[in-house]
């Protein structure tokens, strides 16, 4: 004779360490690893690895594309020519183009026509000279090369 | 050359990108690239729903015309460019009009999982830039329905939900406003999901092809970046658009993204368990929890197609109240224990009965929701390991006189044919079966045939249901009377000369005396007797006779009566008689009501068969089974369910051993029931849930849902189909079949099944007719269906004769049965069963929030005219007395039922108001299954007032907006269309030209 019951006396669960006092060196390790899973960061991590032979193959479909292996070539040889340039130079240069830039502007603002005689005048003028000088320069340097 | 279905064998040529091809005649040109394996953009166009022309994205350039690949049958000399300028700058003209009304946030969408169709397309046209930007359309998201929501955002109009809802579920609550100045999908004309006609099951959810329809329990789950709150992602998402370096690094993103999810999100196919159909699809899971149902176009029962329960009803699984260690009943506790202890408990206690009072003090009860495995294990262990026969399955409370009948007239006890046979029969014939309520996916391809195929239907019933609504012919006859119409239907059609006298000759025996038992049923008579005037018996013969193809569907308000058993023979004799046996599109289907009701039965959880129906009285059968079983088996059929209670009154069964079964409330006289199980020495019961069955148990032990194992199941179609373990089991529950093992072990018998594919083999070397069916077979999508002698693949029985040895069936001559006669004083009859929200007596569906925010409740139904003599409103409180018992419960006032008719469905297992607590114990004279269907009550209003127990958001008070699809038409002649294609001709309802 079974009357009907629904009362389930339940095992004690089992206390979890994390839960009371203050937490070891490797308590606080799990904890983390913890709060990592928790916000999702181990997850994601995961699946990237798991799907990175998908993910390899989409980012190389990427870089075969012919706009960005154009934009590979450019890098790439703008590289190079970085290899080889003197820093200090590259560095005045830098300047010479930064304050020639300064002066262009103020040249252009003031708005004044130039005469052909005043285009000889100026080529006295030392800095424009000597800017003259390295353009010439620059242009047979380049010449030899290409 | 191309070959596509049994359309004409004409074939064509005709050149391909300036290759020559050939096809067969009617071959539209996407069917043709598609079976090809040819990419080619498209969006809105699906095998299952046709072309429906609302994307434009398959445009071809068909002799120098830009023409629509999907709507665009080849014809003899075409010239299709599929890649030409033309073709090429349509395509890419239809895309852009598409991203004005979808932004790309692939990467932060719930719906980036590899298979999202503008994603997709969009990439294979190669769009960079979008020349239309991007519009919001105005209006908010629709959350209301608890299971999913509409963003009309995102929303494209390619009109896939509106045809799936209009002409494939067919319940017509979906349609686009195309006049408006801003288009959108509405329901009921306009008003808020949850408050309409909307029945929730998910067939627009399916085919929708972005996120404009997502399933709630997707969103913020399926994607790493998408649970964001919106005040972050609204950013993010107009960042993704500020910068938008060019869709291309977009979509790399994005498909990173979704490889990322292709490793968490886990795939599985299963097999759903809420009904007979057999619906197939794949359970997408992340650890523990269900991202959603992702129907196919592979399932072979039910394509795309779910219910409200198959698609979103799944939390059950998750529920808190799952058992989850065996438990044993200590003092007036159950205490939990190790599985050693139970199973020790379980061993000594079942053995000791044993050897005390013989192996017949044992009964065993099977379920129709386990594996045919677990079946077949039950069955095993009552005879082999506890050497009785007295073993039984929930069958008997519902299709035993089905499956009775059927045996008598064809020979076999199942479905005659598959869901496409009844979907292609020129007429559908439903008896005392709801099936828009209890087998909704196949009431959809009786709903489609019928809206768009001419299909006639004809409707039987108490109960004015859907499909009663929907019929030519909805009668309700008295309750209890169908033998009487069915046999004098039968007579009148062979007195008109409309029976098939070629067929009954050749392919029937008795016929002579079946024309002689007929003689008293003449349609006076049955007029007299069932109420159906003789001019509505004459229509009905009338429509089996014009028909090509009679399909009758029958369920429980024909087999729980007295002569249930009868009257599906009835049934089985009209369909012989008519020819409409042995052939397509025609024949007999009792819908079986569990997913494996019709399995358990299959592998002879009875007291009188084996596995197969390989009766236990045969000798050479028996001995066969004794030689596998290596032990004697009594050669005397057992006790059936209802014997069994009876033999504990009796004190000859001491020991139950009961497999997720809730008797207490399946059974008919609930208190009867539950009196005997407190009655026995020992009971066990294996369960999932703390059931009412198992309150009375004195061991529970903790089994596992579909989710949580492996096995097969065989629906209504007498198809066999695996489902595929998703989740890890629960705590300490365990796959039943591994419980099984564990206790025969216990006994003494190593059974050492590995998996559920050695049971199988198993049982299919001992039974003929599973011979040519193994897990190879049934791998992935593959099916079944038993019914040959030579065990070979049977989808349509008897093509090669009757299951009879003279190949020949039988007119069936058992008398009618008029219904039990209660006192006068019970002058209400109770007609009882299901409404389509909730399942059986509600264990699992009412832990569904969803389904519980839609249906909360039983009430029972009343006609206005007796609510009106009573005084009874929706929401008055009524007590319904029956001789067995009471029940207390609110009313709801509606026309669905008529007169002194009321109806109960069966989903409580409340003391308070379960359906059997009225049920009495009249049975089927043949196979002892309750007449619950018999059942009279009185009714008392215990209070007038009160709010109605069917919620305003409930479907049926909403009312449908019929029409044919999603009607492109009106879309081509708004001023602001600009045509693509060349021609823009509608097509018929479901692509039909």
């Amino acid at each position: 004779m079974a009357a009907p019951i629904q009362k389930v006396i339940r095992q004690e669960p089992v206390k979890n360490p994390l839960e009371s006092g203050s937490p070891s060196a490797s308590e606080e390790l799990q904890l983390l690893v913890e709060e990592l899973h928790q916000s999702g960061v181990l997850e994601a991590a995961r699946s990237m690895l798991g799907a990175k032979d998908s993910i390899a193959k989409i980012l190389v479909e990427q870089l075969l594309r012919k706009d960005v292996l154009t934009l590979i070539n450019n890098l790439m040889a703008a590289g190079t020519v970085l290899t080889k340039l003197d820093p200090a130079q590259l560095e005045r240069l830098t300047e010479g183009l930064s304050a020639g830039v300064t002066e262009a502007h103020q040249t252009i603002e003031a708005n004044q026509s130039i005469s052909i005689m005043g285009l000889l005048k100026t080529l006295q003028d030392p800095d424009v000279n000597r800017a003259l000088q390295f353009a010439i320069g620059f242009l047979r340097g380049l010449g030899k090369t290409i | 050359m191309y070959w596509k279905g049994s359309m004409g064998l004409n074939i064509v040529d005709f050149t391909l990108n300036g290759i020559p091809q050939q096809a067969v005649e009617g071959t539209r040109i996407l069917d043709f690239l598609n079976d090809q394996g040819i990419e080619h953009p498209h969006i809105c166009y699906s095998d299952v729903l046709g072309p429906i022309q609302s994307c434009d994205t398959c445009m071809c350039e068909v002799n120098g015309q830009i023409m629509r690949a999907c709507s665009t049958v080849i014809q003899s000399g075409m010239d299709i460019l599929t890649k030409s300028d033309l073709a090429s700058g349509a395509q890419a003209e239809a895309m852009d009009r598409i991203l004005e009304n979808h932004l790309l946030y692939c990467t932060v969408c719930d719906n980036n999982n590899g298979n999202c169709r503008i994603h997709n397309t969009a990439e294979m046209l190669d769009v960079k830039h979008q020349t239309r930007p991007f519009r919001p359309k105005g209006y908010e998201k629709d959350m209301s329905n608890p299971f999913y929501r509409y963003d009309p955002d995102q929303c494209i109009l390619c009109g896939r939900c509106v045809e799936a809802c209009q002409d494939l579920q067919v319940n017509e609550t979906l349609s686009i406003n195309w006049e408006s100045d801003m288009p959108r999908v509405l329901w009921d004309g306009g008003v808020s999901i949850d408050e309409s006609s909307c029945v929730s099951c998910g067939h627009c959810v399916t085919v929708c092809p972005c996120n404009a329809l997502m399933e709630k329990s997707m969103l913020g789950e399926a994607g790493f970046m998408t649970g964001m709150k919106e005040d972050l992602l609204s950013p993010m998402i107009d960042l993704v658009k500020e910068v938008e370096p060019d869709y291309k690094t977009i979509f790399a993103v994005s498909e990173v993204e979704a490889a990322m999810r292709e490793t968490r999100t886990k795939k599985t196919k299963t097999v759903c368990t809420f009904c007979g159909v057999g619906c197939s699809f794949d359970v997408w899971t992340k650890g523990r929890q269900i991202l959603k149902i992702e129907p196919s176009e592979d399932a072979p029962v039910n394509s795309i197609s779910t219910c409200v329960k198959g698609k979103f009803g799944w939390d059950f699984v998750n529920s808190k109240e799952r058992l989850t260690k065996p438990l044993i009943r200590k003092g007036d506790a159950f205490v939990e224990a190790s599985w050693d202890e139970a199973l020790d408990l379980v061993a000594e206690k079942l053995g000791g009965i044993r050897d005390t009072y013989g192996s017949d003090a044992l009964g065993f009860i099977a379920s129709s929701k386990m594996s045919n495995e677990e079946n077949y294990l039950i069955q095993k262990l009552s005879r082999q390991v506890f050497g009785t026969n007295n073993v039984d399955n929930c069958s008997r409370y519902c299709q035993s006189p089905a499956s009775w009948g059927l045996q008598q007239t064809g020979g076999i006890g199942g479905d005659t044919g598959t869901i496409q046979d009844i979907a292609g029969a020129g007429l559908v014939i439903l008896i005392g079966c709801a099936p828009a309520e209890g087998h909704p996916v196949l009431a959809t391809r009786i709903k489609r045939a019928h809206k768009l195929h001419g299909q006639k239907l004809i409707t039987v019933d108490l109960r004015r249901h859907e499909m009663a609504d929907r019929s030519d012919l909805f009668i309700r006859p008295k309750q209890g009377t169908d033998y009487v119409w069915l046999a004098a239907v039968t007579k009148y059609m062979i007195e008109q000369g409309w029976h098939d006298p070629l067929f009954i000759s050749e392919r029937v025996n008795y016929y002579n005396e079946f024309v002689e038992a007929l003689e008293p049923f003449t349609l006076d008579m049955a007029e007299q007797t069932t109420g159906i005037t003789k001019s509505t018996l004459i229509e009905i013969a009338k429509m089996i006779h014009e028909a090509d193809g009679t399909a009758i569907c029958w369920g429980m308000g024909v087999t729980q009566n007295i002569a249930g058993s009868h009257t599906s023979a009835a049934i089985g004799n009209l369909l012989l008689a008519t020819g409409n046996m042995a052939r397509r599109n025609a024949g007999g289907f009792p819908l079986r009501g569990h997913n494996n009701v019709q399995g358990a039965s299959d592998m002879g959880t009875m007291p009188n068969i084996f596995p197969g129906y390989q009766p236990v009285t045969n000798d050479a059968v028996r001995a066969r089974f004794e030689a596998a079983y290596g032990r004697e088996i009594p050669s005397q059929p057992g006790l059936d369910n209802i014997e069994m209670l009876a033999a504990i009154e009796y004190g000859k069964l001491r020991g139950m051993y009961i497999c997720g079964e809730d008797m207490a409330w399946v059974d008919a006289n609930s208190n009867h029931t539950q009196e005997m199980l407190a009655k026995l020495d020992f009971l066990v019961v294996q369960e999932i849930f703390m059931t009412t069955t198992a309150q009375f148990a004195d061991v529970i032990l903790p089994g596992a849902p579909s989710l949580e194992k492996d096995g097969t199941f065989t629906n209504t179609e007498r198809r066999v189909q695996r489902f595929y373990q998703a989740l890890p089991t629960l705590g300490d529950a365990k796959p039943d079949w591994q419980i099984l093992m564990a206790v025969a072990k216990k006994m003494g018998w190593d059974w050492g099944y590995t998996h559920p594919s050695e049971i199988f083999a198993e049982m299919a070397s001992l039974t003929p007719w599973f011979a040519q069916c193994d897990y190879d077979v049934l791998e992935g999508w593959g099916s079944f269906h038993w019914g040959s002698t030579d065990g070979s693949n049977t989808p349509v029985l008897y093509a090669d004769g009757f299951n009879f040895p003279d190949k020949k069936a039988r007119f069936a001559l058992h008398d009618y049965v008029p219904p039990v006669e209660f006192p006068q004083e019970f002058d209400l009859t109770l007609d009882n069963g299901r409404l389509l929200e909730q399942f059986h007596e509600g264990n699992l569906t009412s832990k569904s929030a969803g389904i519980q925010h839609k249906l909360p409740e039983v009430f029972v139904e009343i006609s206005p005219e007796l609510a009106k003599e009573r005084g009874v409103e929706s929401g008055s409180l009524v007590r319904l007395e029956s001789p067995y018992g009471s029940v207390k419960v609110k009313a709801l006032v509606t026309d669905r039922v008529d007169g002194k008719t009321v109806y109960l469905p069966m989903h409580s297992h409340s003391h308070e108001n379960a359906v059997n607590l009225l049920t009495g114990n009249a049975v089927d004279v043949k196979t002892h299954t309750p007449a619950y269907k018999q059942t009279k009550v009185r009714l008392e209003v215990l209070r007038k007032d009160g709010k109605s127990p069917l919620p305003k958001n409930n479907h049926r008070n909403a009312t449908r907006t019929p029409q044919m699809g999603v009607q492109v038409e009106r879309k081509w002649i708004r001023d602001d269309y600009e045509p693509i294609a060349a021609v823009n001709v509608a097509l018929g309802a479901g692509g039909i030209q």
